[in-house]
C-alpha cells in the first residue's frame, strides 16, 4: 500500500481512507467528544500521513498503522492545544458530554433490550462494573458472586448486545 | 502486543473504561488499527458501555437499594465520615475521662447535697401541707370575717362549734399596706394568745389566719395585725363564743 501510494495510485490511497478513516474518527472522538472536531482530527491526520507517505518519511510499510496512531495523537494534542488558547474557560472546563457517536440511539436500544432480559443481580452487576466503574473484584465482594459467574454474566450480556445491535445498525 | 494477550487481559475492556496505561493504550491502538476483528470487538463493547451509562443516568438501570457505587463519589466520603466520628469519638471519650469525669463526680455530690436538702425542706413543705390539708377538709370550719374595732366599735363575734380544731380569721386590708403581716391575738388582759407570723394577701387580697380553735376559750380578745418591718396596720377586737 506504502509502495503505491509512493507511485501515484489513488486507488491506494482510497484504501489507506478506508483503512484507517473510522479508526482515527473512533479515537478522536473518545478523545475530542465532539463530531466535528472527530471530523477535523481524521482529515487532517489522513492528510499528514498521506503527505508523509509520498514524502518518504515513514520508516517502514509495516510500521505504518503506529504511524496513524501516533499522528492522529500529535493532531489531537494540537487541536486540544489551540481550542484551549480560544475556547472561554467554561467551555473547556467542562468537557462536553458523549455524543455524536455513531448509531448512539440502537446502541441504547440494544442495551435496554439486554438489560429486560437480565435477573436484578446481573443488572446491577453491569451498573456497578460499566457505570460506578467498580473493579470485578469489589463487585463480587459486594454481590456475592464469584468473578467468574461475573465475567459469564459480562460476555453474555455483551454476545447478546452484539446480535441485537448488529441487527439494528445493518 | 499480541492478539492472544488481548484476549487473557481483557484488553478492548480495559481500553473502553479507559483503564489502560498510556503505554498499553497506544500499544493496543496501534494493533486494533491493523486489527479489523479488535476494531470489532472496542466498537461493539464501547457501544455497549455507553448504552449501560445512558440507561444508569436515565433510570433504566437503575442502582438497587443496600448496593453501593464508588461513581458518584459518595462511598468514600461515607468512609471518611466513619473515620471522623471515630476519631471525635476518642477524642470527646479521653476529655470525658481527664477531665470531665472528676468535675461530673464534683457536682454530682453537690446536687446529692443540694437533693439533701430539698428533700429536707420537700418533707417540711409536706408536713405543712398535711396541717393545711387538715384545716381545708375540715368541715364548717368556723370563719370570721373582721372589721376593724376603731371604724366598727364593736367587737367581732364567732362561735366555735364543739370539735372545731381551728377556726379562720378573715382580714380585708387597703391595696397600699405592705405584703407580709403579723397578727397578734391577745386576751383582755394583754396575754399573748397566738402569733401568726408571714401572712401573705391571698386571690382576693385579702389576709387569712389559721389559729387553733383551743387556744381560744370563750371570751373577748383584741387582735392587731402589724406590718412586717413592726408598723400597726390595723386592729380588731374579737368575742369568742362557745
Amino acid at each position: 500500500l506504502v509502495a503505491r501510494i509512493r507511485g501515484g495510485d489513488q486507488a491506494a490511497v482510497a484504501v489507506l481512507h478506508e483503512r484507517f478513516s473510522a479508526r482515527i474518527y473512533f479515537i478522536a472522538l473518545r478523545e475530542m467528544r465532539v463530531a466535528a472536531d472527530a471530523e477535523d482530527v481524521r482529515n487532517e491526520t489522513l492528510f499528514r500521513v498521506l503527505e508523509a507517505i509520498k514524502g518518504g518519511r515513514l520508516a517502514s510499510p509495516a510500521a505504518l498503522p503506529a504511524f496513524v496512531v501516533a499522528t492522529a495523537r500529535n493532531v489531537m494534542r494540537e487541536f486540544g492545544r489551540q481550542q484551549r488558547r480560544t475556547e472561554p474557560i467554561l467551555e473547556r472546563d467542562f468537557a462536553a458530554p458523549h455524543r455524536d457517536f455513531p448509531a448512539e440511539y440502537e446502541a441504547q436500544q440494544a442495551v435496554e433490550s439486554v438489560i429486560r432480559k437480565l435477573k436484578p443481580r446481573e443488572r446491577t452487576f453491569l451498573r456497578l462494573f460499566y457505570y460506578e466503574e467498580l473493579s470485578k473484584e469489589e463487585i463480587s465482594r459486594q454481590l456475592g458472586v464469584p468473578e467468574e459467574r461475573l465475567r459469564l454474566i459480562k460476555s453474555r450480556a455483551l454476545k447478546s448486545f452484539r446480535e441485537i445491535y448488529g441487527r439494528l445498525v445493518r | 502486543m499480541t492478539h492472544e494477550e488481548i484476549e487473557q487481559k481483557d484488553i478492548v475492556e480495559a481500553y473502553v473504561l479507559n483503564r489502560l496505561s498510556d503505554a498499553d493504550r497506544q500499544a493496543f491502538e496501534e494493533h486494533f488499527f491493523a486489527c479489523d476483528a479488535c476494531f470489532a470487538q472496542v466498537q461493539e463493547t464501547d457501544a455497549f458501555s455507553r448504552g449501560i451509562r445512558s440507561a444508569a443516568e436515565s433510570d433504566v438501570l437503575p442502582l438497587p437499594e443496600g448496593s453501593s457505587g464508588e461513581r458518584s463519589g459518595w462511598l468514600w466520603p461515607a468512609f471518611a465520615l466513619s473515620i471522623a466520628a471515630v476519631l471525635v469519638l476518642g477524642v470527646a471519650t479521653a476529655w470525658l475521662a481527664i477531665v470531665r469525669l472528676p468535675e461530673l463526680r464534683s457536682e454530682a455530690a453537690a446536687r446529692q447535697r443540694s437533693l439533701e436538702d430539698a428533700q429536707k425542706r420537700s418533707g417540711e413543705l409536706e408536713q405543712q401541707l398535711a396541717l393545711n390539708r387538715s384545716t381545708a377538709a375540715e368541715p364548717n370550719l368556723p370563719l370570721v370575717m373582721l372589721e376593724a374595732s376603731r371604724a366598727a366599735g364593736t367587737a367581732n363575734t364567732l362561735s366555735i362549734p364543739g370539735g372545731s380544731s381551728r377556726i379562720a380569721l378573715w382580714m380585708e386590708i387597703g391595696s397600699t399596706a405592705p405584703s407580709v403581716f403579723r397578727l397578734e391575738v391577745r386576751s383582755m388582759d394583754n396575754q399573748l394568745v397566738e402569733n401568726v407570723a408571714g401572712l401573705e394577701r391571698n386571690r382576693y387580697g385579702a389576709l387569712t389566719a389559721s389559729v387553733p380553735a383551743e387556744h381560744l376559750k370563750a371570751g373577748t380578745y383584741n387582735l392587731r395585725l402589724f406590718a412586717a418591718e413592726g408598723s400597726l396596720v390595723s386592729a380588731y377586737r374579737l368575742e369568742i363564743r362557745r
